[in-house]
């Protein structure tokens, strides 16, 4: 059985703002939201989601905010790992 | 809020004025923005009004209740993901081959019974079984639907669903090859160029595991890259005299050469060759459909093809068979697929945001494989149809030669010449485009015309290389993975008969379990190869039968879902396509087996052998060949056939169950936590 732990604010009772609103910027507007990058990086996390890759940055975030202490991966490690998750059985693509 | 409404009225009618001038058109040719408006129009109205009801009234879907995402996440297959990604990410799961291949076969009925089906197929059956899936997929934590038919209907379904998949797989993995194998007989500049994919691809497998790890957008660019090289070096080989022979090939080399591709890749690492090629594939289909979008849009080329062709009485040269059924079967992607069920109980369903995400994405997601297919449809109807059918009509019926070709195509009504034809080959770099079946090779011409009037002619063979690596790279990609998903399904069943053979990591069985689904495809796919109809001609409907079979079932699951969420009065919204889904395909799997026509019935066809080899005309070895495979055809369609008819009176015996209180209406969902988000 996976965790039941609601990941999404990593325990603690402070309310977040959904992941689009950091990545996006404006909620409201999806069109205008979907062109402006704060900066590269973001751009390449964009980029790295829509064609499924690994994204090692935003683990390490997730990480680091949600399992601080636990040793970190290295980049081939993490790599290794996803991979293993999303091509470990069932399909992926259809025709 | 006046303003808003006016502008939806204002869409309304236009797109009906564009199917009014796509119907009642006559004569002279018409545009292919009317068709593109007329689609446009009809998605946008769908989507706003349909999906609409269907998310709040139907499904409920609530904004408070946590997604698995947000409750699972684990930073790597549950993602938190914003949801325009996720359209894009999703988009890119289901989109393949199928969209650009049906359409084009499908035109030999003309233009308008295939837009039809694609559109509003797409709006009242297809978008909504991908939505269902993905909506009951996103309340249990992500399952497959072969493990939601199970909990929700019974393990026997379970189990059936799963039978249902791997057979639906092996036909499917067979039909794809063969349309490769037809777009790269005999064409170096091809064959060259998908075969340099192969080392790339493995190139850029070491670079994110071996020298820099991890980075794979790097690899990727490296990748995309080379493979453009390596298209422009095709044309340098094709006109070599001394490199051309080496790459060229007869079919029947092309197709042993998949099948030894399918077993390497599928024993592979992941890592070394699948998904680095998943990797480039996305790119390139996603940058491809792009520019195909603009092109359309550029160009505005005129449809030559005619609304309606005399074909539709059923005596099409490139299928057999009637408007009604098999229009409805020729298309199954981008109208209705089941198995983009499979997709959308799988990755998709573990990084929606918030749940009310799943409208853009499971409707509307498909609602945009609807459009590739729309314009797969229009690259076909924008060649004039004589060049249509010289290349999509089998070589048996077209003759050998330009001349012969000309003659049967004239006695159809269609007019082209030779010189038009040879043209047009040399124009796109090839011997010939004679008996190219299979849709590629047409959608090809048709994208170059697209490609070299937006954006500036004199690169035609380019461009057609261009597509034809496309289409090829993708469905090599589908025939990796899916030897490799065939694999580990059969692995799962095997391990019910004995236990070791269940183990994925123990290599005997992953070999064992490898060689079997290469067999099964592979073993369709020469047979496919050698049959003097051509192949396409018996294995495309039986793709599309059973991948609308497959559809079927997941209908009747998401019928189980909604009827047990206690909003049975709504069940009509996966009813209705199930039941349109049934008739059609019921319909054809009956005709394919058993109509009188030899063109059409396999039963009828394996007699006509019969007599023809008691008469003399047919070697009785070859005829005895095409007899076995006729039979196992008809066999094959009779276990879609019955395996679909358990399924749904297995749930239609749990929704009277339910109906009739007899049987408590639970949903095995997970249970609710509301959202940490805020907003």
């Amino acid at each position: 059985m996976r965790g039941r732990g609601n990941d999404g604010t990593c325990g603690t009772t402070e309310r977040r703002a959904r992941p689009e609103s950091r990545l996006l910027g404006l909620r409201t507007s999806p069109w205008a939201g979907c062109l402006t990058f704060p900066t590269f990086g973001t751009f390449l996390t964009f980029i790295r989601q829509i064609a499924g890759m690994p994204d090692y940055p935003a683990h390490l975030e997730h990480l680091r905010r949600c399992h601080p202490g636990q040793p970190v991966p290295t980049q081939r490690e993490f790599y290794d790992d996803f991979t293993r998750a999303r091509y470990g059985d069932g399909p992926t693509r259809c025709c | 809020m006046l303003l808003k409404k006016l502008g939806w009225l204002a869409l309304a009618v236009a797109g009906a004025v564009a199917w009014a001038m796509l119907a009642l058109h006559r004569g002279e040719t018409v545009s292919a923005g009317w068709l593109v408006l007329a689609a446009v129009g009809t998605y946008l109205l769908a989507y706003r009004f349909y999906s609409r009801f269907l998310a709040t009234r139907v499904f409920g879907l609530n904004d408070r209740r946590a997604t698995p995402a947000e409750r699972l996440m684990n930073g790597r297959d549950f993602v938190p993901t914003t949801r325009w990604v996720l359209f894009g990410h999703h988009f890119a799961a289901i989109a393949g081959a199928g969209p650009l291949v049906g359409p084009v076969l499908a035109a030999q009925f003309g233009y308008l019974p295939g837009t039809i089906w694609i559109v509003f197929g797409v709006v009242l059956g297809g978008a909504v079984q991908d939505f269902v899936i993905l909506f009951g997929s996103m309340r249990r934590d992500g399952k497959s639907l072969g493990q939601m038919a199970k909990e929700e209907t019974g393990p026997i379904t379970g189990v059936l669903a799963m039978v249902a998949v791997l057979a639906i797989m092996v036909i499917l993995l067979a039909v794809l090859a063969l349309v490769v194998v037809n777009a790269l007989k005999d064409s170096p500049w091809g064959i060259f160029t998908i075969l340099c994919t192969m080392p790339i691809a493995i190139l850029m497998g070491f670079w994110m595991k071996v020298w820099r790890p991890g980075r794979t957008l790097e690899a990727s660019i490296v990748g995309v890259v080379l493979l453009l090289l390596a298209l422009v070096g095709g044309r340098y080989v094709a006109g070599s005299p001394i490199l051309a022979p080496y790459f060229t090939a007869s079919g029947l080399t092309i197709a042993y050469g998949m099948i030894a591709y399918g077993f390497i890749a599928s024993v592979l690492p992941v890592w070394m060759l699948l998904c680095p090629r998943d990797y480039l594939s996305t790119f390139m289909k996603i940058g491809t459909i792009l520019l195909l979008a603009v092109g359309i849009l550029i160009a505005l080329p005129p449809l030559k093809l005619p609304a309606l062709t005399r074909f539709i009485d059923g005596t099409g040269p490139v299928f057999a068979g009637k408007l009604f059924p098999f229009a409805f079967i020729t298309i199954a992607c981008g109208a209705i697929s089941g198995f983009h069920a499979l997709v959308a109980s799988g990755t998709t369903p573990k990084m929606l945001t918030r749940e009310s995400d799943a409208r853009l994405i499971g409707y509307g997601g498909m609602l945009m494989e609807s459009f590739v297919a729309v314009m797969a449809l229009c690259a076909a109807a924008l060649l004039d149809p004589g060049v249509y059918f010289a290349i999509n009509a089998p070589l048996s019926t077209l003759g050998g030669s330009l001349e012969s070709a000309v003659g049967v195509i004239r006695n159809w009504g269609f007019t082209v010449t030779p010189e038009q034809l040879q043209g047009l080959a040399s124009a796109v770099g090839e011997k010939s485009l004679l008996g190219r079946t299979g849709g590629a090779p047409s959608l090809a011409v048709g994208m170059a015309h697209i490609f070299s009037s937006a954006f500036g002619s004199g690169l035609m063979a380019l461009w057609y290389h261009f597509a034809i690596m496309f289409e090829a790279l993708f469905i090599l990609t589908t025939v990796d993975t899916g030897t490799r998903v065939g694999r580990f399904m059969l692995q799962e069943l095997a391990g019910h008969v004995w236990r070791p053979l269940g183990r994925t990591s123990w290599y005997p069985s992953t070999m064992l379990a490898s060689g079997l689904v290469v067999a099964g495809w592979g073993y369709f796919l020469v047979q496919g190869v050698l049959d003097p109809l051509g192949g396409i001609n018996s294995l495309w409907p039986l793709f599309g039968i059973s991948n609308q079979l497959l559809a079927a079932v997941a209908l009747c699951v998401g019928t189980t879902l909604i009827i047990k969420s206690g909003r049975a009065r709504y069940a009509w919204v996966t009813l209705l396509p199930l039941l349109g889904v049934l008739t059609v395909t019921l319909t054809a799997g009956w005709q394919k087996i058993f109509a009188a026509d030899p063109r059409l019935g396999f039963l009828s066809h394996a007699a006509s052998v019969a007599s023809q080899i008691a008469e003399g005309a047919v070697d009785a070895a070859r005829g005895g060949r095409l007899i076995f495979n006729d039979r196992l055809d008809a066999v094959v369609t009779t276990i879609f056939m019955v395996v679909t008819v358990l399924v749904v009176l297995a749930s239609a015996r749990e929704w009277v169950l339910i109906l009739t209180r007899r049987k408590p209406a639970r949903v095995e969902e997970s249970p609710f936590v509301e959202t940490a988000y805020a907003g």
